[in-house]
C-alpha cells in the first residue's frame, strides 16, 4: 500500500522525465497473463537475484515470502491506478493554500492531500486487497502451491479440487465470495457517503 | 529610502502557448493594489509566482529586500486566498483559520489565540467557528478563508478575485471587511479583480495585465489618465457608469 501511495502521488503530482514509460511499466502486470508474470518473477528471484538475496537471508521462491511478493507485484499497478485517481481528484489549489500557510511538501501530503483523498484511498485499498486475496497464477508460479506452507485461499480451492475434496473447495470458494461481496457492499456505502458529502462541499457559490 | 516590500524584475514564466513576459512590479508596505486584466491574461499565474507556488523561468523576485526567487512558499510568509474559498472540508472553520499556526506548532500559543479571537470578532464569524465548511454560506466561507490568510500576520496578502463568486450585498459587505483588514493590519494587498467598484473603493495602485505583459501600472488615477486609459476602462467600466463601474 505504501509503495502504491508513493507511486500514485508521484504520477499524479510530479512531472519527471520518463513518466510515460514508468506509467506504462506499472500497468504491465495488469495486461500480462498472471502465469507469465509469475514466470518472470520466478526467473528474477531465482536464477537472477536468488543467490544475492539468499546471502542476506531472503528466500522468495517457494516460500510464504514469495506469496507476499507475488501478491504485491500483481496488486501494485491496480492500487496505484486507484490511488492516483484519488490524488488527481484533489484540487491542487488546496495544497497551494497549505504551502502558503507554512506547510512543507510532506506536511501538505499528510495534512491535506491524504485526508482529502481518504475515501478514494480506502476504496483502492479494499479493492486491491480483495484482488490480492483471489490472486492465483503468479503466486502459484513463484511461491508454489504447498499445503500449509504457501496455501492461499485461492490455492486451497485449487488443491482441494485437484484431490477431489469438493466440500472443502466449495466452502473456501464460498468464503472468497462472501469476502468479495462484503468488500463491494462496504465500498457502495463508502461511495454513497462520499457523494452525499461532495454535494455539500462544492465551491463558495453552492450555498448562497 | 526603504526598499519596496515586493519587487519583480523582468519576471518571465511560460507554459505551452501562454507566457508572462518582462513583469516589472513594485509594491510598498501598506499599498492596496488591484490587478486587472482580461480572463486568461495571467493574473492568477502572476499571484502564484509571487507566492512561490510557481517558479519563474527568468527574472528576480525581491521580497522584504531579499532575493526570494527560489524560496518555497512556506518560507515566504505571503498570505493567499483564491476565488473559491477552498476551505479544507474535513476541518471546522476554527481549524481552518488556525491551520497555519498549527503547521508551525503554534496552535496553542496564547498570542496566536488572542490574535485569532481578534480576527474572528473583526470578521464577524464568531458564531460559526465550529461549523464545517459545508454548513457555511458563500460569504461566511470567504470570511473564514480571509481570516485563514491573515492570521499568520504576513506583510503581504494576495487575493485572487475573492469576491467574484458572491452576490452583490455580500460582495459589498466583504469589500468593507477587506478595507478594514487593510487599515487594521497594515498589510500590503495585491487583489486581482474584474470589478470596477472594488478598484474604486479599495485600490491605491492599479496594475493592468494584457496577454501576459503589464500594459500599465501606477496610482489608480494616473493609470486611468494614462495611455492605456481605454484598455483599463474597458476592463473596469467607465467612471460614473453605474453598478460595477469605476
Amino acid at each position: 500500500m505504501l509503495t502504491g501511495l508513493a507511486c500514485a502521488y508521484a504520477l499524479a503530482r510530479v512531472d519527471f522525465p520518463g513518466k510515460l514509460l514508468v506509467d506504462t511499466i506499472l500497468d504491465f502486470p495488469i495486461v500480462l497473463p498472471p502465469l507469465v508474470s509469475g514466470v518472470a518473477l520466478l526467473i528474477f528471484f531465482g536464477p537472477v537475484m536468488g543467490n544475492a538475496l539468499a546471502s542476506v537471508g531472503l528466500r522468495v521462491v517457494f516460500t510464504p515470502l514469495g506469496v507476499v511478493v507475488a501478491q504485491w507485484f500483481m496488486t501494485l499497478p491496480f492500487a496505484t491506478r486507484l490511488f492516483r485517481e484519488a490524488f488527481e481528484a484533489v484540487d491542487p489549489r488546496y495544497e497551494n493554500i497549505a504551502r502558503t500557510l507554512g506547510c512543507g511538501p510532506f506536511g501538505v501530503f499528510l495534512k491535506v492531500t491524504l485526508p482529502m483523498a481518504r475515501r478514494g484511498i480506502a476504496s483502492g485499498t479494499a479493492l486491491a486487497w480483495a484482488r490480492s486475496v483471489g490472486e492465483f497464477g503468479a503466486t502459484a508460479m513463484l511461491a508454489g502451491v504447498t499445503r500449509m506452507k504457501t496455501e492461499t485461499m485461492a490455492a486451497a480451492v485449487f488443491l482441494n479440487m485437484s484431490i477431489g475434496e469438493l466440500d472443502i473447495a466449495v466452502a473456501v470458494s464460498a468464503m472468497l465470495m462472501a469476502t468479495a461481496m462484503a468488500v463491494l457492499l462496504g465500498l457502495r456505502v463508502l461511495w454513497a457517503r462520499g457523494e452525499r458529502d461532495a454535494d455539500t462541499e462544492g465551491p463558495a457559490e453552492a450555498v448562497p | 529610502m526603504a526598499p519596496p516590500l515586493l519587487e519583480l524584475r523582468s519576471v518571465g514564466w511560460s507554459c505551452r502557448s501562454f507566457a508572462l513576459r518582462d513583469i516589472d512590479l513594485s509594491l510598498g508596505a501598506g499599498d492596496y493594489a488591484c490587478l486587472v486584466g482580461p480572463t486568461g491574461s495571467g493574473k492568477t499565474v502572476l499571484l502564484e509566482l509571487i507566492a512561490g507556488l510557481r517558479r519563474p523561468g527568468s527574472g528576480t523576485i525581491l521580497y522584504r529586500g531579499d532575493d526570494a526567487t527560489s524560496s518555497p512558499p512556506e518560507e515566504r510568509s505571503i498570505g493567499f486566498s483564491y476565488q473559491d474559498s477552498l476551505l479544507f472540508p474535513f476541518l471546522s472553520a476554527r481549524e481552518n483559520i488556525l491551520f497555519g499556526a498549527r503547521a508551525r506548532g503554534l496552535g496553542a500559543d496564547e498570542k496566536v489565540m488572542r490574535r485569532y479571537r481578534g480576527i474572528v470578532e473583526a470578521l464577524g464569524i464568531g458564531d460559526i467557528q465550529d461549523r464545517r465548511p459545508r454548513f457555511l454560506s458563500g460569504g461566511e466561507r470567504q470570511r473564514v478563508s480571509l481570516a485563514r490568510a491573515i492570521l499568520p500576520g504576513s506583510p503581504l496578502l494576495l487575493l485572487d478575485e475573492p469576491l467574484a463568486s458572491l452576490d452583490r450585498p455580500r460582495r459589498i459587505a466583504l469589500r468593507e471587511v477587506l478595507a478594514e483588514v487593510h487599515r487594521r493590519e497594515g498589510v500590503a494587498i495585491l487583489h486581482a479583480t474584474h470589478d470596477g467598484e472594488e478598484v474604486r473603493e479599495l485600490a491605491t495602485k492599479l496594475v493592468a495585465l494584457r496577454a501576459g505583459r503589464i500594459a500599465s501600472q501606477g496610482g489608480t488615477e494616473e493609470v486611468l489618465a494614462g495611455s492605456e486609459r481605454e484598455f483599463v476602462l474597458g476592463l473596469v467600466g467607465p467612471a460614473g457608469g453605474g453598478a460595477g463601474a469605476l
